[in-house]
């Protein structure tokens, strides 16, 4: 009843973002009151598609120790599309030095993280609002940010600010299950995935570039690409996304 | 028969063993019976105990087994039961967040290259301590994703294991594995060994998100203190064994290596040291190194089976001697009762045989089939028998009555052929006698009346001479002489049986003394004479010249069978014959040619000789029998040829006192007398002798020739004291003139005068009391013989008067 919802919100921050992130790019030698059309033209984009080689249905159903039939038995369903969870970074490249700071949120909602990979730029700073009857405690213990929200009711909202590029692993203290996953990172040049796999990078200064495809079980895949200003980059991932217990192998 | 059979092999094949063998052959039926019925039972017994015991051990067995099993199932459920509760644990465990996000962390940080996180690994460390302190001795582990260990805690070591890979480890490797579902629940048990202690585990994995990324390792140690509680609820011997080593055991550690050592499966028997084992195996999985490790459940046998078997041994021997003697003893009575019926009828068929009895029938009704059909083929058999004997007996009788009525004619035609015979020899020894007889009759009657002539008037005139005359000499070898001729007529008479049997008590010794110098004479100087003699005063009653003629006629028999000289033995013995009664024997003894056996039986018969003919008369030995038989005597002959022949003549002891003959005595006195005496003589001499004699004595004597003469002269007032008469005269005999002399006149006395008597006057029995006078006699005879007469004849008139 949210998804329908969500997803259409969701992609309208996505765009909003890569207009940012453009206008970002362009402006470090140009004035703010520079049209957009002329900040627009210094910066290139780099599009693509992106392909899930493996499926999801590897993934392991609940622990369950007396096997008995149940809704544990089965893999979970998951609430959005594994595309979402993919994103594509590049790296290192020259930051703009203004760059507005939209606030991004992590539900939760049914028990579980919305959306479940997150990716911001730093300095960002996350809602996290609690939209279950039952309490959360959102904490995170990894070294770019750790923090514990303690436990907040349906309702109530907590923000963290995630001022360190890295990987945050986000946990509930009550539900064990609930994990997301905030990543930080240095520019604002990156991208998640539309369902169909569509990926579009904008506003990205022009120059040579590593793209990072990342998916929380599978390592970086990289790409290098080259950025014209005013141009557009196609650039397509294959990220085999391997069944569960074999992430790293 | 078998038994037979048997019985005649048995010498040959078992000779050793053979008189035991035999001789329990021998012994009752019974008693065998009964015997062999205890040994039965009691083989019976032992069978059965023995195959109870060992049924009872097999059961026993079976039972351990099973109840081990049923431990084994038992165990095993707690077993699963309780690492289901480990993996319960565990995943429990797994389910903590601060574990979780620990780990994740740890790992997406670590895969993310940057530095460790030591806080992490602390975390997670003491999240596992503050849950595993109260583990009482258990394992709490995390692995992550690859089954290495990430952190952990034992009460033994604050960090066991530490990066140690234990993906090896089935449990974990089941529990990385996400295709395993929890289907297999026993694939996420193993055995751990950590430092030389070992546990039961149970693996969880740690799923976040559906991805694997470590699993939790929770087990209870596995040690002494799993042997006492599982003790405690099986009540068996428990060693737990990792590998072929022990980790704790209830057993002396000895043979709990040994138990530990044994692969074998469940129900195994196993032997250790004097005690067995039924044995159960329970898995608990393998270890990180591959080392199996067990527990076994180990059932004592041996107690559990002892104490069954003694009881069964006590019941056995108790029922087992009850069984025998039972037995024994219903053997016996079965036995008895069997040969009771057999019993009577052996006893039945041992009188019957007994008394030669086959008319009675035996009849058993209420013995067994077998004895009342034996019984019924018995009286069959003896009726059958009974038929053939009456039938035998029937024939017998027939034939025996055949047989009398043969044997009858048989004697009545040996009779009348002996009588035949008899007669025919006596008609022949008759006439051949009578011829003889007539000769020497007459002969040796003329010869007795001139003999007693002669003798008498030389008796006469020897009384007239005188003693001193010397002429008396002469005359008393005339007497003598005329006594002797006297001798010889009367041997002749004897010879021709012409004599009247006149039986006296003799004395047999005097009469062969008597005839001594005549047998001398008879058998000539080239046989020696002996005479023996066994027994003194031998008196028999016979006639005296009887005697003597049987003597000489055996002596004369003696001398022809010796020829060429020899020994005539003759002796005087005594013995008793068959009826006991005391017999004075004659045994007369040659060595001689002897008597040939095939002419032994005939030697008595009339006119039978083996002398030459003419020699001899053949009627030597018949006369001899006959005169013995007349004296009521035997005759028997023993003889061997070569060697001698003896007969022996026995004749009755005479009761009688003898009778000693006065003899004749010229010089005594004769008795006198004053009666008259009639005398009758056909022989002028006689009675001129006689007249004198008896006149010169006293008497009146009235003398007659003839019978006629004296009924002439006698006249009825004659007083007639004597009637003294010759017996054999013409016209009228001694007895005639008798018979008609008492017709006419008062009875006298009478004494007849004979020189031989005739077949005639023989059968003519004289009176016991006729007084006879044999001639030739003397004067002294006469006068002897009238007086004794006369006085004998006084006294029973003196008697009768008296009376």
């Amino acid at each position: 009843m949210i998804r329908p919802h969500e997803a259409p919100r969701r992609r309208g921050r996505t765009v909003r973002l890569t207009l940012i992130c453009a206008v970002l790019a362009v402006t470090p030698l140009a004035m703010a009151a520079r049209p957009a059309s002329a900040r627009r033209a210094a910066t290139g984009r780099i599009e693509g598609q992106v392909l899930l080689s493996s499926t999801l249905t590897a993934r392991r159903p609940r622990f369950r120790i007396y096997a008995e039939p149940g809704p544990g038995a089965r893999p979970p369903v998951p609430i959005v599309d594994e595309m979402r969870n993919v994103v594509l970074y590049v790296q290192h490249a020259s930051v703009p030095e203004t760059v507005t700071q939209p606030r991004f949120s992590v539900a939760q909602n049914d028990e579980q993280f919305l959306p479940h990979v997150l990716p911001v730029y730093r300095g960002t700073t996350v809602d996290f609002p609690n939209a279950d009857d039952v309490f959360h405690n959102v904490f995170s213990l990894s070294s770019a940010k750790s923090f514990d929200l303690g436990r907040y009711p349906k309702g109530a909202s907590k923000s963290v600010t995630f001022d360190r590029s890295g990987t945050v692993q986000l946990f509930c203290h009550i539900h064990s299950d609930m994990t997301a996953v905030v990543l930080v990172l240095d520019n604002p040049y990156f991208a998640v995935p539309t369902d169909g796999g569509h990926y579009m990078i904008e506003n990205v200064p022009p120059g040579e570039y590593t793209v990072v495809g990342w998916h929380e079980r599978v390592k970086a895949i990289t790409q290098t690409v080259r950025v014209v200003a005013g141009e557009t980059v196609k650039l397509d991932f294959n990220i085999p996304i391997p069944p569960a217990g074999d992430a790293t192998r | 028969m078998q038994p037979a059979d048997e019985d005649g092999r048995a010498p040959r094949t078992a000779a050793p063993s053979g008189g035991a063998l035999r001789s329990f052959r021998r012994t009752p039926l019974s008693f065998r019976l009964a015997i062999f019925s205890a040994a039965l039972a009691a083989l019976v017994t032992c069978a059965t105990f023995v195959a109870l015991s060992m049924q009872v051990r097999t059961s026993t067995r079976t039972l351990f087994a099973d109840e081990l099993a049923r431990n084994n199932r038992t165990l095993v459920n707690l077993q699963r039961t309780s690492r289901r509760q480990l993996v319960l644990t565990a995943a429990l465990l797994a389910e903590s967040p601060t574990l979780r996000s620990a780990i994740a962390t740890y790992r997406v940080e670590q895969q993310a290259g940057a530095e460790q996180r030591a806080d992490l690994t602390v975390t997670v460390q003491d999240e596992l301590e503050k849950v595993g302190r109260d583990l009482n001795g258990g394992v709490l582990l995390a692995t992550d994703e690859h089954g290495r260990v990430f952190a952990g805690y034992t009460s033994a070591s604050p960090h066991p294991m530490a990066g140690e890979d234990l993906s090896a480890l089935p449990a974990i490797r089941n529990a990385l594995d996400p295709a395993i579902n929890m289907k297999e629940n026993d694939a996420y048990l193993s055995g751990l060994e950590v430092g030389g202690h070992y546990f039961s585990v149970g693996a969880a994995p740690l799923i976040l998100d559906g991805y694997t990324i470590g699993t939790i390792v929770f087990g209870t140690p596995v040690d002494s203190s799993l042997v006492a509680s599982l003790r405690t609820d099986f009540a068996t011997q428990v060693v737990i064994a990792a590998g072929t080593h022990v980790v704790g055991s209830t057993l002396p550690a000895v043979h709990a290596l040994e138990a530990a050592r044994d692969s074998g499966g469940a129900g195994r028997l196993l032997s250790l040291g004097n005690d067995e084992y039924v044995a159960g195996v329970v898995h608990l999985g393998r270890t990180q190194l591959g080392t199996d490790l067990r527990v076994l459940l180990l059932q004592p046998l041996t107690p559990a089976v002892a104490a069954l078997t003694s009881a069964l041994r006590r019941d056995f021997i108790v029922y087992g001697v009850l069984a025998v003697v039972f037995a024994g003893l219903g053997a016996a009575l079965l036995s008895r009762s069997l040969l009771r019926p057999l019993r009577g009828f052996i006893y039945f068929m041992h009188e019957g045989a007994n008394r030669d009895d086959v008319h009675h029938e035996f009849n058993v009704d209420d013995a067994s089939l077998e004895i009342r059909a034996l019984n019924l083929s018995f009286n069959r058999l003896m009726a059958s028998v009974r038929g053939k004997r009456e039938e035998l007996e029937r024939r017998g009788t027939e034939l025996a009555a055949a047989n009398e009525v043969l044997t009858d004619e048989i004697k009545e035609r040996q009779r009348v052929e002996r009588a035949l015979r008899e007669s025919e020899a006596q008609l022949r020894q008759s006439q051949k006698l009578e011829a003889i007889g007539t000769l020497a009759g007459g002969i040796a009657h003329d010869f007795n009346n001139m003999l007693t002539v002669i003798s008498g008037f030389t008796q006469m005139a020897l009384m007239r001479l005188g003693k001193e005359h010397e002429a008396v000499h002469d005359l008393k070898q005339v007497s003598e002489a005329a006594h002797s001729a006297a001798g010889l007529t009367h041997q002749l008479l004897a010879f021709s049986r012409k004599q009247v049997m006149q039986p006296r008590v003799l004395d047999l010794e005097q009469v062969v003394d008597g005839m001594e110098s005549m047998l001398h004479r008879l058998i000539g100087s080239h046989i020696a004479l002996e005479v023996v003699h066994s027994m003194d005063a031998a008196r028999i009653k016979a006639d005296p010249g009887q005697l003597e003629q049987v003597l000489l006629n055996l002596a004369v028999n003696a001398r022809d069978a010796m020829p060429e000289g020899g020994t005539l033995t003759i002796e005087i013995g005594f013995r008793r014959n068959r009826t006991g009664a005391q017999n004075a024997t004659l045994s007369v003894r040659d060595t001689g040619v002897g008597i040939p056996p095939a002419v032994r039986d005939r030697i008595f018969e009339p006119f039978f000789t083996t002398k030459e003919v003419g020699k001899g008369t053949g009627l030597g030995l018949s006369t001899v029998y006959g005169i013995v038989a007349q004296s009521g005597g035997t005759i028997e002959v023993e003889s061997t040829v070569g060697v001698g022949t003896t007969f022996t003549v026995a004749f009755p002891i005479a009761t009688e006192y003898l009778v000693t003959d006065v003899n004749d005595d010229a010089d005594a006195a004769l008795p006198r007398g004053t009666e008259t005496i009639l005398l009758v003589d056909d022989e002028d001499a006689v009675l001129e002798f006689a007249r004198r004699t008896l006149e010169e004595c006293g008497y009146t004597v009235v003398k007659a020739h003839s019978g006629v003469e004296a009924l002439t002269i006698v006249r009825a007032d004659d007083r007639i004291d004597v009637l003294l008469t010759d017996i054999i005269m013409p016209q009228l005999t001694g007895p005639q003139l008798v018979e008609r002399y008492l017709a006419k006149f008062a009875e006298p006395c009478i004494i007849y005068m004979t020189g031989y008597m005739d077949d005639e006057t023989m059968r003519v029995e004289l009176d016991e009391d006729v007084v006879l006078l044999r001639k030739p006699f003397s004067a002294a005879d006469l006068a002897r013989t009238v007086r004794t007469t006369l006085d004998a004849r006084a006294a029973l008139a003196s008697a009768v008067d008296a009376g």
